[in-house]
């Protein structure tokens, strides 16, 4: 009596079973399908990156999309470069490359250059904006312009605590003599003197990378990098000795190795006015701005900030690092209107109102020529000279600040090499590790 | 004589979890199999290389700081989540004035998000400012000037074995309450009246009566070992250097610096490792019964 009803029942599960199956299958094959134009001719591009943060970003995409109400931008914000990065791996393997992304320069810049647009294809007419020397950095190995510089920057500096210091009757260090005499007198005082991020590898590589520009005659580190000179030669193990010294002496504090730059030594440290000073790039000088996002809140608040370039280590007068720090590419997928509502975005942010806009908020330095950074008459005369000596001193910066070396991974594995020195194991043998 | 469609409806039935499993499961264990043996750097090269970052591994020293340290975490964690999972569980059970209390709060840390427990402790083990350092001093256990390096190279993994324990250590409790609970009383009424002490009904009735528990926590405590990234990455993120890496944050800092075929190479290490551990204890637990 109930048999054709199980039947029934049978059959509908049965082919609801198939029909999931393939839901499955076919959910699982398709891609996304919106090709990013509207009917009414409005371009919607994805842009992922890790920087512009949101308040940067905000005033940039205002102006744009003033310029050009039909382009609408889709910002996937990141929290991080080393996040981003994974991120934007995860899509590429995915076929789903942004329409636009930020790119670091670097060993790693090849891999992303191979889904990014040619720039003759889109820049040609306005790329002799942005200053030549720095297109070396986004060529690739085929010679290609794969991306276009925006922002610069430069390593290394430190952000220091004006306030703090005069309170502690100290002087801003010029040698290492007068940097050991003012971390003793700052931690008798119960401060840390420079809270070091050295638990993160490009942080403590990009300061290694600076640090051994002092020593013989510079760049020795780059002919390691390229396999050309072994990692335990002598002007390398000077440095790492010198590296290893600012943590054993005191300039830095204990336990650095297991602090991160940002958000350890700047947040717990640095902005909760425990230490008068933190070495970082010179992108941070914009906390010492009237109007930064970082300091409202937090204990310097009312404090008076200041930047310096490091003082000298080594056995040669110290030179800054500088280099491309943020490039953005185009997809290599686009074409149309797409094409064209993103050649509009690069041309804005690289030579245009854009790079005006971000350049203020010091992030970083101007890539395109004749950009200089506009800042306001409300700051201090401290952020002031502080704008002005980290921009002498990358104008001046004879290295640049990023390693370029086969092995793709070779910041991460300085980084740990430092970490180990920096905890006391033998420079010479540890750095020898780099030679496989 | 069944129809055709017949035969074939249990595989329709059970086609959308084999799609589900066998697309995102074994395909992901299988190209981890093939992306071990090639140098695929994550994005563009991949070149099959054989086993040569197995032989790499082997001769690499983080490897062996890493499984040095994952043993350590491992058998630590196991054992003291165990031992006091247990003696938490027994006391629980003693219907004492507030035991709910007490094992609300033991089972607590379970109900917290790992990233949460990890920056807790992140503060509290940081090594200037930290409170339990800052509390030594108050103490007068520690100068004013002196620190102890909690999250450094060498207490660092005792301290993530001390946070292990602390997140886990409720579950354990949990899982032998709930295994208690299903001992008959009369056992330890009749052991009462042979003269058996706290003690004894502990060693004779409680302990061999929850052997397939521990067992089952043994197990999950194994396979959990091996999985456990979080609580390290978000406190000392492998370092200083690699000194608190375990298998699975070394997997993750060779992946980020672009060596994606080695850290399959990894990954296919870890699996195989929790596949024989877990198969051995099940062997072990099986020959005791």
């Amino acid at each position: 009596m109930f048999e054709p009803r199980r039947r029934t029942v049978r059959r509908t599960l049965t082919v609801g079973a198939i029909a999931l199956s393939a839901a499955l299958v076919v959910t699982g094959c398709s891609g996304g399908g919106d090709d990013g134009v509207a009917e009414d001719g409005t371009v919607t591009l994805t842009y992922n990156t890790w920087i512009p943060s949101a308040e940067q970003w905000a005033p940039i995409i205002e102006a744009f999309e003033a310029e050009n109400p039909d382009i609408t931008i889709d910002f996937q914000g990141a929290d991080g470069a080393s996040n981003y990065l994974g991120e934007l791996d995860n899509l590429i393997l995915a076929g789903e490359v942004p329409d636009m992304y930020g790119i670091q320069v670097g060993s790693a810049f090849d891999d992303y250059s191979e889904y990014a647009l040619d720039t003759a294809d889109y820049a040609s007419d306005w790329i002799d904006g942005i200053k030549p020397e720095l297109l070396e950095s986004t060529t690739n190995s085929d010679g290609v312009v794969a991306a276009l510089p925006i922002l610069t920057a430069g390593s290394e500096f430190y952000l220091y605590n004006e306030t703090l210091f005069d309170e502690l009757g100290l002087s801003l260090p010029t040698d290492y003599a007068s940097l050991l005499d003012v971390s003793e007198k700052a931690a008798a005082a119960g401060y840390t003197p420079f809270a070091m991020g050295a638990a993160d590898a490009w942080h403590a590589s990009d300061f290694f990378v600076w640090l051994s520009n002092q020593y013989g005659d510079g760049g020795d580190i780059y002919e390691a990098a390229a396999g050309d000179l072994a990692w335990d030669s002598e002007n390398l193990i000077a440095a790492a000795e010198a590296w290893q010294g600012l943590f054993t002496d005191g300039v830095f504090q204990q336990g650095a190795t297991s602090t991160t730059t940002y958000p350890s030594a700047r947040d717990d440290y640095f902005m909760a006015r425990k230490s008068l000073a933190m070495p970082t790039g010179s992108w941070h000088v914009s906390a010492t701005l009237a109007g930064n996002s970082e300091t409202p809140g937090s204990a310097v608040e009312n404090d008076v900030l200041g930047m310096a370039p490091f003082p000298t280590i080594g056995d040669n007068e110290a030179s800054s690092t500088t280099g491309v720090d943020y490039a953005l590419a185009l997809s290599s997928e686009l074409s149309g209107a797409k094409l064209e509502a993103a050649a509009k975005f690069a041309e804005f942010l690289a030579v245009g109102e854009g790079q005006q806009i971000w350049v203020n908020t010091m992030q970083g330095f101007p890539a395109a020529s004749g950009i200089s950074a506009e800042i306001g008459s409300d700051n201090t005369e401290t952020a002031l000279e502080s704008v002005a000596a980290v921009t002498e001193a990358l104008q001046n910066a004879e290295y640049p600040r990023k390693l370029t070396s086969p092995n793709e991974g070779l910041e991460s594995d300085l980084g740990i090499v430092l970490q180990n020195i920096a905890n006391g194991a033998d420079p010479a043998s540890e750095l020898a590790t780099l030679n496989q | 004589m069944r129809s055709f469609t017949g035969r074939w409806t249990p595989y329709l039935y059970i086609a959308p979890i084999v799609i589900i499993a066998g697309g995102l499961l074994y395909y992901s264990i299988g190209f981890a199999v093939y992306a071990s043996m090639t140098d695929w750097n994550g994005l563009t090269k991949m070149d099959f290389i054989g086993l040569d970052n197995y032989v790499r591994m082997f001769q690499d020293r983080t490897f062996y700081i890493a499984l040095r340290n994952t043993v350590i975490f491992m058998v630590f964690t196991v054992l003291l989540q165990a031992i006091l999972g247990l003696l938490v569980a027994v006391i629980a059970k003693e219907r004492l004035p507030g035991s709910n209390i007490f094992k609300a709060i033991f089972f607590l840390p379970i109900a917290m998000a790992p990233a949460i427990i990890a920056t807790v402790f992140k503060y509290m083990f940081e090594a200037n400012y930290g409170s339990l350092n800052e509390t030594l001093r108050a103490l007068g256990l520690l100068g004013a000037n002196d620190n102890i390096q909690w999250l450094g190279a060498d207490l660092g993994i005792w301290s993530i074995v001390v946070i292990g324990i602390f997140s886990w250590m409720g579950f354990s409790m949990m899982v032998y309450f709930a295994g208690l609970m299903s001992i008959p009383d009369e056992l330890y009424e009749a052991a009462e009246l042979d003269g058996a002490g706290w003690w004894r009904r502990l060693f004779s009735i409680t302990i061999p009566s929850l052997r397939g528990t521990t067992s089952v926590l043994i197990t999950l405590g194994i396979v959990g070992s091996l999985k456990t990234f979080d609580i390290v990455w978000l406190t000392t993120m492998g370092g200083p250097g690699v000194s608190t890496n375990l298998l699975s944050t070394f997997l993750y800092q060779e992946r980020q610096g672009r060596e994606a075929g080695y850290s399959s190479a990894i990954g296919i290490v870890i699996l195989v490792t929790a596949f024989v551990l877990a198969l051995v204890q099940m062997r072990l637990s099986n020959r005791e019964k």
